[in-house]
């Protein structure tokens, strides 16, 4: 027999962290499948969930599933330390989204419907420049203050 | 002749060994499709997946024989034979999977993860008890969410030491966040657990302050007062410093940090003082203002507008010219600061009009996409 369960069945071994050793490919498979299954429960849970799609679950949900795909292709090429971060970075996205669809799940049942947002506004979004600039010309009244008081000591002199 | 030799050798080799390869993928492929019939895991659709990939790689091996490369086929053969261990992994029993991800305790990974989890308690708890959050802990929420964005940004980066400072000045923000929540809920949303491994002695004294913030809060409320003239001064005093003294652990400057904090404390004390004093009015003099020189630390201010302002744009990959600029102009303010107090008015000009040109370059660049040093300024 090719697969024996017994190769399989180890349990996700060593903890690591992006400073440990270059992973190896095994260990690397075996987070990859468990950030996969992990993320396929939560899609599912969200997908038939019958209340509003809150955005950043969804997005968590895509950000996921992009990494494994990119951890697919550096597994492919054998870049198992590189296929590792981007399994950790799905597996950090992941566990957002769940912690965020749970609480979301616990106001369904519980509350009266109004969630908390954690994202921003689009309009915030769309704006951010705007933003940046009005603070960049609260930062300039500053100086112009700083520059008056030292002009008006100077002239006490 | 015998390059020749040995090339035509390698490739007959290579070409061999991938025949036979493809036979083992071939035989794992068809194992692997009878154990998904007859297995009752519920992430058999993955394991299908996985196949289905094994079974494109397989295909790619076979063209790339036929066209002679068999070095891209063996290349094809392994990736199909990976796929298969996934679609086996996917298989195995339910006890034998671990159902977390587990991380070294001291890593950024597992400070992003207490951070998730943190942010996802504070969630929770204002939906169980539908409590009303103002707009500032909404907005404070939603800088906190970036910061954790970031965070995991920094990972993929590589930069794993910012990763966990930003982590874990964002959990400092959840527990200031959580303490605002508990005054107003009446009901513990706190966990210290989630603290405990950026307890360092930066970190605990920012905790620390923002405990005695609380409590000077609950305080007001047991006096049945609002805060208003002087103690809304110190309080809205502190409250800025705590942030500044956020900020400065996520530039990794823990002396600021010792002085931020031993003036927040200062602003607290005076609060405390000036709320006894409104309780007992006859009790003796209203206490004076002479402790607290941090109340007008502009330039504090100032560099915590600035690296704000920082943050917000590294996330926009086109504005790294703006950040740049930005480096160095709360440098020139403090700087401009400190000889306008000894009396160097010249140079503190020369500094002060250098961060101004930085400033207004800046905000061209933002805004137009191209800038020049203005002689007006």
């Amino acid at each position: 027999m090719m697969f024996s369960d017994s190769y399989y069945a180890g349990k996700m071994p060593n903890k690591s962290n992006s400073k440990g050793k270059i992973p190896t490919e095994l260990k690397v498979m075996e987070k990859l499948t468990l950030v996969e299954q992990f993320l396929a429960k939560l899609k599912l849970d969200f997908d038939t969930c019958g209340f509003r799609r809150n955005r950043v679950v969804d997005d968590g949900i895509t950000r996921g599933l992009q990494e494994i795909e990119e951890a697919v292709e550096h597994l492919s090429n054998e870049e198992f330390q590189e296929a590792d971060v981007a399994c950790r970075v799905a597996w950090l996205h992941a566990h957002f989204a769940r912690g965020i669809f749970d609480a979301e799940t616990t106001e369904h049942y519980l509350g009266e419907g109004v969630f908390l947002e954690l994202g921003d506004d689009e309009a915030i979004i769309k704006d951010w420049r705007k933003f940046a600039a009005e603070e960049l010309a609260d930062l300039q009244e500053d100086l112009v203050k700083l520059r008056k008081e030292i002009n008006d000591e100077s002239k006490k002199r | 002749m015998l390059d020749d030799l040995n090339k035509y050798w390698s490739k007959w080799l290579t070409g061999k060994r991938s025949s036979q390869l493809m036979s083992v993928v071939l035989e794992a492929m068809t194992e692997a499709r009878q154990k998904v019939r007859a297995s009752d895991s519920p992430f058999k659709s993955l394991a299908r997946k996985c196949i289905d990939k094994a079974e494109d790689s397989y295909q790619e091996a076979i063209y790339h024989l036929k066209d002679g490369e068999p070095q891209l086929c063996f290349q094809h053969c392994k990736q199909g034979l990976k796929f298969l261990s996934m679609a086996m992994l996917h298989l195995s029993e339910a006890k034998e999977r671990p159902e977390q991800m587990e991380f070294d305790e001291h890593s950024a990974e597992q400070s992003i993860i207490d951070l998730s989890q943190s942010i996802a308690r504070f969630k929770t708890s204002v939906e169980y008890t539908n409590a009303e959050v103002p707009t500032d802990l909404k907005e404070k929420l939603i800088v906190v969410v970036r910061l954790y964005f970031e965070s995991i940004d920094m990972v993929k980066d590589g930069e794993t030491d910012s990763a966990a400072r930003n982590a874990q000045a964002g959990l400092l923000s959840m527990h200031w966040l959580g303490r605002e929540l508990e005054d107003k809920i009446q009901t513990s949303v706190v966990e210290q657990a989630a603290l405990e491994r950026c307890r360092g002695s930066a970190a605990d004294r920012i905790v620390e302050l923002i405990d005695r913030f609380s409590e000077t809060q609950k305080l007001l409320l047991e006096a049945s007062l609002t805060a208003q003239g002087r103690i809304k001064l110190y309080m809205d005093a502190a409250r800025r410093t705590i942030d500044r003294c956020i900020s400065s652990y996520m530039d990794n400057d823990p002396d600021d940090v010792g002085r931020l904090t031993k003036a927040g404390s200062m602003e607290l004390r005076m609060a405390k003082r000036l709320i006894e004093y409104a309780k007992y009015p006859g009790s003796g003099p209203e206490p004076e203002d002479d402790e607290v020189d941090a109340l007008e630390d502009v330039a504090q201010d100032f560099k915590a507008k600035v690296g704000r302002l920082q943050r917000l744009l590294k996330g926009m990959d086109e504005e790294a010219g703006v950040v740049r600029r930005l480096s160095v102009v709360s440098s020139y303010y403090s700087r401009a600061q400190n000889l306008l107090a000894n009396g160097d008015y010249v140079e503190a000009e020369r500094y002060a009009r250098s961060a101004h040109l930085d400033i207004d370059f800046a905000r061209q660049l933002l805004l137009d996409k191209q800038a020049t040093y203005s002689d007006l300024i």
